[in-house]
């Protein structure tokens, strides 16, 4: 599919990007070589992910791969919103070396990407900035909807009843504070290790 | 074409008078080249470029090779990129083309971790495996013997370097192909004529292109100079392609 093959330069560009803030996750995909399959059944349509010195390079095709992931879109959508890839049945199903998948997957996970920065960049500071902030908007939206997908109604239809008598926080405010502990988290570990490194290198010199 | 021709555009002249051929074209045209440039792709080519750094992922303290560095478009946005301890060396065989470019990595102030050779592509001026990127801008079409420039680079590209090539291609759409021809022929070198004074260079510039091989022939010169994992990329519906391939 021709198409799809010309928009894996932008997306790889917005990935490594992304990788890039994130020192761990580009050491660790700079000490491989082998690809990872990625097959969209519903596309009929696939791409290999490369580690590479830089982050990762999107090839086309899904051949050839040390391991393979057979999914749907809204399958990468639950596996990067961090869903256990084991509890996926058959939305997800892998060939080859599982582990060795595992490993450049979370390496992915670790890629951030800052969506009204990319539109801005794309559209100037005006129409992206807020086209942007409205995206992001949006897919925190979505990955909380997902969440509560992921995580089952029951659970939240006992809170939800909590809230209403009054006594708890809407569970909207709830998911909206556990997204900012997680960011606050993600930061402060990656402040954490900027730190240790500068302190290596001041060792260093 | 014998073993003692090579193309100059549509023109099959003596393969040791190309280069000077090429090079007296970069010598009327510097001067007005970048203002050509964005008249002539009515500023995409600032697009095309800033894709194909993009796409080269520069790191911090990497050394880079800007092949056919010309004004230094690329070269300025990607010095920034390259930290404090990285490096770029901007190599044109044209010296008044380089002096454009040295002049600009100085006025921006980016020269401080730049440095500047005049070398041809064919034959490299570098110790093997010195750099761990290289790009080449729109000039691998004026190199005499591409197979021959495509090894030099091969053998500077540090394992896991990668090389990228931004350069006209063919276009995919036989409607586009048919208006980029009326474009090249009838309007190009009468632009050329009115902002560079210079009809025939612009002229030149439109055999090249049709010249040079189209986006899978490039790709597989690339798979034989030895890079691994080669694949392009089509700009502007194939007007224009960026190729990519890895040395390990």
């Amino acid at each position: 599919m021709a198409l799809l093959d010309q928009i894996l330069g932008p997306l790889e560009i917005v990935l490594n990007r992304a990788l890039a803030t994130s020192p761990e996750a580009t050491a660790l995909l700079a000490e491989q070589r082998e690809p990872v399959a990625l097959y969209f059944r519903d596309l009929d349509w696939g791409l290999r992910i490369y580690p590479a010195p830089h982050g990762v390079q999107l090839m086309p095709g899904s051949s050839a791969a040390r391991a393979t992931l057979s999914t749907s879109l809204v399958g990468l959508a639950r596996l990067m919103a961090g869903e256990d890839a084991r509890t996926m049945g058959t939305a997800l199903q892998l060939q080859g070396d599982a582990e060795y998948a595992e490993q450049i997957m979370s390496a992915l996970r670790q890629a951030r990407i800052d969506l009204e920065t990319e539109i801005t960049s794309l559209l100037g500071p005006v129409l992206g900035s807020g086209l942007g902030q409205g995206l992001s908007g949006l897919l925190a939206q979505g990955r909380q909807g997902l969440r509560t997908l992921l995580l089952g109604a029951g659970h939240d239809a006992a809170v939800s009843a909590g809230a209403d008598a009054g006594e708890l926080a809407a569970p909207e405010q709830v998911h909206a504070w556990m997204d900012q502990i997680d960011e606050l988290a993600t930061a402060l570990d990656r402040l954490d290790a900027r730190v240790a490194r500068l302190e290596r290198q001041r060792e260093g010199t | 074409m014998n073993d003692k021709t090579t193309h100059f555009g549509y023109a099959e002249v003596d393969w040791k008078d190309k280069a000077s051929k090429v090079s007296q074209v970069f010598d009327s045209v510097a001067g007005r080249y970048d203002v050509m440039n964005d008249l002539m792709s009515m500023g995409v080519h600032r697009a095309w470029k800033r894709f194909a750094v993009d796409l080269a992922c520069i790191q911090r303290n990497e050394r880079v090779l800007d092949l056919a560095a010309g004004t230094g478009d690329l070269s300025a946005a990607m010095a920034p990129r390259l930290g404090a301890r990285g490096q770029i060396v901007l190599a044109d065989y044209n010296a008044a083309m380089l002096n454009q470019g040295r002049d600009r990595m100085l006025n921006e102030g980016r020269a401080e971790r730049a440095s500047f050779v005049q070398a041809d592509a064919e034959c490299l001026p570098f110790a093997d495996e010195s750099f761990d990127c290289i790009t080449i801008a729109f000039g691998l079409r004026n190199v005499r013997d591409k197979a021959r420039a495509l090894e030099s680079m091969f053998r500077v590209l540090k394992p896991g370097g990668r090389l990228l090539v931004l350069e006209f291609s063919k276009p995919g759409n036989p409607l586009l192909a048919k208006l980029y021809d009326t474009y090249s022929f009838e309007i190009l070198p009468r632009l050329g004529q009115a902002v560079a004074k210079d009809a025939d260079s612009y002229r030149y510039l439109a055999e090249s292109i049709r010249m040079h091989p189209d986006q899978d022939s490039l790709q597989a010169m690339l798979d034989a100079a030895g890079f691994e994992r080669t694949q392009y990329y089509n700009l502007s519906g194939g007007i224009v392609a960026v190729h990519r391939g890895y040395r390990f």
